[in-house]
């Protein structure tokens, strides 16, 4: 057999890194863009030395969809469907900050049940969102997909209660300016009394069978580290940030949708690694629940909408609304010309500026913790690429 | 409640240490965009104003003009400051970069690079993100692909409001000729009336 | 290399008559006794292993069919599913048509792979799995080959299909398959030595290097292995579970680093056998731990009355089922601590019971204790010290990071940045949770 032009360069460059230094040439690898763990269509360029991470790149836009030149050619209602798409995974949570923001161009006042049904809903939300985002991390850790599986058991619930509400699991599409699209049905509330007495027990069960584990510990502890000074100059924000000890939650530093009448904490971390990630993820949807019961307690009759008209021409002007989603501070910015559309419409991705500081958590650190930090950030690819 | 800092405050905050490059035109503080760096990084360690973290860092094709949009946030006192600056040059608009005051400026700048062409002076890595390297023109500029006949970007009305913007109404349209392979319709082809007779009847 | 020892032993013995199914070799006997009616000796020999090798194949063909379908359902009852259950009754045919899609698979090749050396791995691969077998005892006389040296036999047999693994991922030239398969040799190379030493307690206590022999010597002193080193189990089980890329220490073909491992190229049928050969290898693994720690097919008698290979299958069934337990609920280590565990833990604690068990067999043989009161003393201090040597090693070996609790505290009205963080962070009550930590 002769030997292959190939060949003959691959062995041409051994013998060169062989001859030259310390004998080793570092390796290139794209993570992505298909990939098990980069959670869509996200590609990570790291840089290894063995499996020491010395340099790690994202490359993003492949799931690029141009919402914020669609939405300047779309009247203010007709653009909240693209807000579903742009974190599918929490599209409660865009509805809602992209209506704060058109309400506040359009000075609408939103009758109380519209609120509490949006508190509702933006809480079951963000429960479903911490279920995937902790199942996934801890298959990033390693699982073979048990606590993920268990975990989208519940999820499966909250997103069975969209799907009674509004007709859709993952693209609700329910919030409206000026209000929520329909009223509840009558038997969302039995279901959601059910599904809050379960979930005690099952957190339960996910705490007695992950927050102790030594693998776990060993995998997330100490890992993608990050310092509460360089959080904030990173702007990262929600978990992330709140991993680091840095109690900032715009639910309590700027209530929206009457979120200062429940009664809720604000969990917080104390090393900023993957684990306190994780850790205060846990606690949250705790915190949810605990809102969920006094919405379900509290829930005021009256109209659920708003007289807005469908035909909104806002005055000149501009409004940043901003709400906590799951993955951190979610912003509309919007600005008005006059028009029926919108001049300009612009996201304020957390996924997206949550992975600013990726490269400064991975370097150092093995290929696997650069799986584990990723996976911490909790990314979701439709947002970071809008 | 997040308040909103007060621009007058800020502007003299600013003053103090970069005299002019600060100015408040209708309860906005507009500031030099030679002198921004400077100035972003005043308010930010300055202790009343504390504007520690950038929330969000964006621009608005004004067709005249690009205005970047800043807003900057104090978590301690938790309040929030608008700040714009404005890039006149269309052909090769530049700003100097913010990453060196706040490393959350790092993507979102990229972001506007991408999206509007606007450069960033000192940006560590200024690329494409999104759209590929020598993707032609930028995007979310208002003369991004303008279309012959004055058709320009955006939406000009509600389509009730005039002829012009109106949805085409059902048999408005020139149908397409008839293929033999066509199902024949059986009996009379129904067109819904466009006017008020058959809401009448209905 | 084979030794026909163990089948020309067969052949002599007078068990039952072939419809005796404690004995499975009854039958083989029967037929090879008739050869030699009419036949040369090595005529009935020849027949003899291929009768073994077939019986082999038989039973392991369709046993991996099942254990797929076992497995699947296992795994998917510890994750609220329903597992297979469309294809035959209860989703039994499900492998089979998962076999079939594969075998029908066009079966591709990158361009730049190292052809020869690239198509190889997947039939190579079978050799050490089956080989494996020939030495596995399922009765008194039922194993193809009871080699006096069947230990060192199953060592290097195992120990070969590293060299498999490494070429499947250096042919492939993919770097996750590189990364695969230079993890894998870097954990085969170290979790051997854990694996032997684990071994080398058993072969010091009993005296024999002969599986059988092994089985025997515990059939002989009424005790199972796992009582009298239960470390050396708990290494070699972890060490088998590490061979064999099984969660927690699946890092060679880690799903969510670098997607298949050294596999990530294959496709179709090729794919299947490294699949197949690796739900064989831990089968077979099960089997091994099952005979050397669980008293294999012998078990306080009841072998008299069952058949000693469905003694045998219950045993090797539960420590299977361990393996699925483990995987369905463990995450996965990374490679360096994988490494440091087999190094700094593993290897030193199996290398003491070594030391141990030299000891106490000294007690044994040549101070001549009497075994029906030393072995139950024996089993107590040695568990006793295999509970001392773990909490030991948790104690000492743990990392920093891992020592100080990670604590969840609650914000309650302080809102805000650094300042609000750290007035949040002085606080002396109790966290609202901690976890962890010594």
């Amino acid at each position: 057999m002769t030997m292959s032009d190939d060949t003959r360069l691959a062995m041409q460059g051994t013998i060169e890194a062989l001859t030259s230094g310390d004998g080793s040439e570092p390796v290139v690898v794209n993570l992505g863009p298909q990939h098990p763990s980069t959670h869509g269509v996200f590609r990570l360029k790291v840089t290894l030395d063995g499996e020491i991470v010395q340099d790690a790149e994202m490359r993003i836009g492949y799931l690029h969809r141009s919402m914020e030149k669609l939405a300047e050619e779309r009247t203010y209602t007709q653009n909240i469907p693209f807000t579903d798409r742009i974190d599918y995974l929490a599209a409660m949570s865009n509805n809602l900050a992209y209506c704060l923001a058109a309400e506040e161009l359009l000075g609408v006042e939103v009758p109380p049940r519209a609120n509490a049904i949006r508190v509702m809903f933006a809480e079951l939300q963000r429960v479903a969102s911490h279920a995937m985002a902790n199942g996934t991390f801890i298959n990033d850790c390693g699982a073979w997909h048990t606590p993920l599986f268990h975990m989208f058991r519940d999820r499966e619930r909250v997103l069975d209660m969209f799907e009674m509400t509004c007709g859709a699991r993952l693209t609700t599409n329910y919030m409206r300016i000026g209000g929520v699209a329909f009223d509840l049905p009558d038997e969302l509330l039995p279901t959601l009394e059910q599904f809050l007495a379960d979930m005690p027990e099952n957190i339960a069960n996910y705490e007695a069978l992950l927050l102790e584990n030594e693998i776990l510990h060993a995998r997330a502890r100490g890992i993608g580290v990050i310092s509460p000074e360089m959080a904030i100059n990173s702007s990262l924000s929600g978990p992330v940030l709140r991993a680091t000890g840095v109690p900032w939650d715009l639910r309590k530093a700027n209530p929206y949708c009457g979120y200062e009448d429940y009664e809720f904490d604000v969990p917080v971390g104390e090393q900023g690694d993957c684990f306190d990630r994780f850790l205060v993820r846990m606690a949250e949807v705790k915190e949810s629940l605990k809102i969920l019961r006094q919405v379900v307690d509290t829930l005021p009759d009256g109209p659920w909408l708003a007289d807005v008209p469908l035909h909104a021409r806002p005055d000149p002007g501009e409004s940043y609304a901003r709400v906590e989603s799951p993955r951190g501070e979610l912003g509309f910015y919007l600005v008005s010309d006059g028009g029926p559309a919108p001049y300009r419409f612009h996201c304020r991705p957390p996924s997206l500026i949550n992975l600013t500081a990726l490269k400064e958590m991975s370097i150092g650190g093995t290929l696997a913790d650069a799986i584990v930090t990723l996976g911490s950030i909790d990314i979701v690819v439709g947002e970071i690429d809008r | 409640m997040t308040s909103s800092y007060d621009a007058t405050a800020a502007m003299e905050i600013v003053n103090a240490s970069a005299p002019g490059a600060a100015c408040v035109d209708d309860g906005v503080l507009f500031l030099d965009p030679e002198r921004l760096v400077e100035a972003v990084r005043t308010l930010r360690d300055a202790e009343a104003s504390d504007l520690v973290f950038l929330s969000n860092l964006t621009a608005v094709d004004h067709e005249l003009h690009f205005e970047l949009v800043y807003h900057l946030q104090s978590l301690d006192h938790n309040h929030i400051l608008q700040v714009k600056a404005r890039v006149a040059d269309r052909e090769d608009p530049s700003l100097p970069s913010l990453t060196g005051v706040y490393h959350g400026a790092h993507l979102q700048e990229r972001e506007v690079y991408d999206l509007f062409g606007i450069r960033f002076e000192g940006h560590p890595d200024l690329r494409r993100m999104f759209l590929w390297d020598g993707f032609p023109g930028y995007p979310l500029r208002k003369d991004f692909l303008q279309m012959p006949g004055q058709v320009r970007a955006g939406l000009p009305g509600f389509p009730h409001e005039s002829e012009e913007n109106a949805w085409p109404v059902p048999g408005s349209v020139p149908q397409r000729p008839m293929h033999p392979n066509d199902p024949q319709p059986e009996g009379e082809l129904v067109v819904a009336e466009p006017d008020g007779e058959s809401e009448e009847s209905s | 290399m084979t030794d026909f020892a163990g089948l020309t032993s067969v052949l002599g013995s007078t068990l039952g008559a072939w419809y005796d199914f404690r004995d499975l070799n009854n039958l083989q006997r029967l037929i090879t006794e008739w050869i030699a009616d009419w036949g040369p000796d090595w005529l009935a020999s020849i027949i003899a292993g291929v009768l073994g090798t077939l019986g082999i194949l038989g039973v392991i063909g369709p046993t991996l069919l099942i254990l797929i379908w076992v497995e699947r359902k296992v795994i998917a009852r510890f994750q609220q599913r329903y597992g297979p259950n469309r294809v035959g009754p209860k989703g039994l045919l499900q492998p089979v048509a998962d076999a079939v899609k594969l075998i029908l698979k066009e079966q591709l090749a990158p361009r730049a792979a190292d052809k020869l050396i690239f198509f190889l791995p997947p039939v190579l691969i079978f050799v050490p799995g089956v080989l494996i077998w020939g030495v596995l005892p399922f009765g008194p006389r039922m194993s193809v080959a009871d080699l006096n040296v069947g230990v060192l036999f199953l060592l290097a047999v195992s120990g070969t299909t590293v060299l498999v693994i490494f070429m499947a991922g250096w042919s492939s030239n993919n770097k996750y398959a590189l990364f695969g398969a230079m993890r894998a040799v870097a954990m085969s190379i170290s979790y051997e030595v854990p694996m032997v030493l684990a071994l080398l307690t058993l072969v010091v206590f009993s005296g024999t290097m002969s599986i059988n022999g092994i089985v025997e010597w515990q059939q002989q002193e009424d005790v199972i292995f796992i009582l009298l080193f239960p470390l050396s189990a708990i290494a070699f089980f972890f060490a088998a579970s590490a061979e064999l890329n099984r969660t927690p220490a699946d890092i060679s073909e880690a799903e969510s680093e670098i997607v298949a491992g050294y596999h990530t190229e294959y496709s179709g049928m090729r794919f299947g056998l490294f699949y197949a050969v690796e739900l064989g290898n831990t089968l077979v693994v099960s089997a091994f731990i099952a005979t050397f720690f669980l008293g294999g097919w012998w078990l306080w008698g009841l072998d008299q009355w069952v058949p000693s290979w469905i003694i045998l299958l219950a045993k090797t069934g539960a420590v299977y089922f361990l393996l699925i337990w483990t995987r369905g609920t463990l995450p996965r280590l990374r490679v360096d601590q994988l490494m440091s565990f087999c190094w700094k833990a593993l290897v030193p604690a199996t290398l003491l019971f070594v030391v141990v068990a030299f000891v106490e067999r000294t007690l044994l043989i040549s101070e001549g204790w009497d075994t029906t009161v030393a072995l139950p003393i024996m089993a107590v201090f040695n568990i006793a010290l295999t509970l001392g040597a773990i909490m030991l090693f948790a104690r000492v070996s743990r990392p920093a990071a891992l020592r100080r609790p990670a604590r969840i505290r609650m914000a309650g009205t302080e809102i805000g940045g650094l300042r609000a963080a750290r007035q949040v962070a002085s606080r002396t009550e109790e966290p609202q949770f901690q976890v962890g930590g010594d």
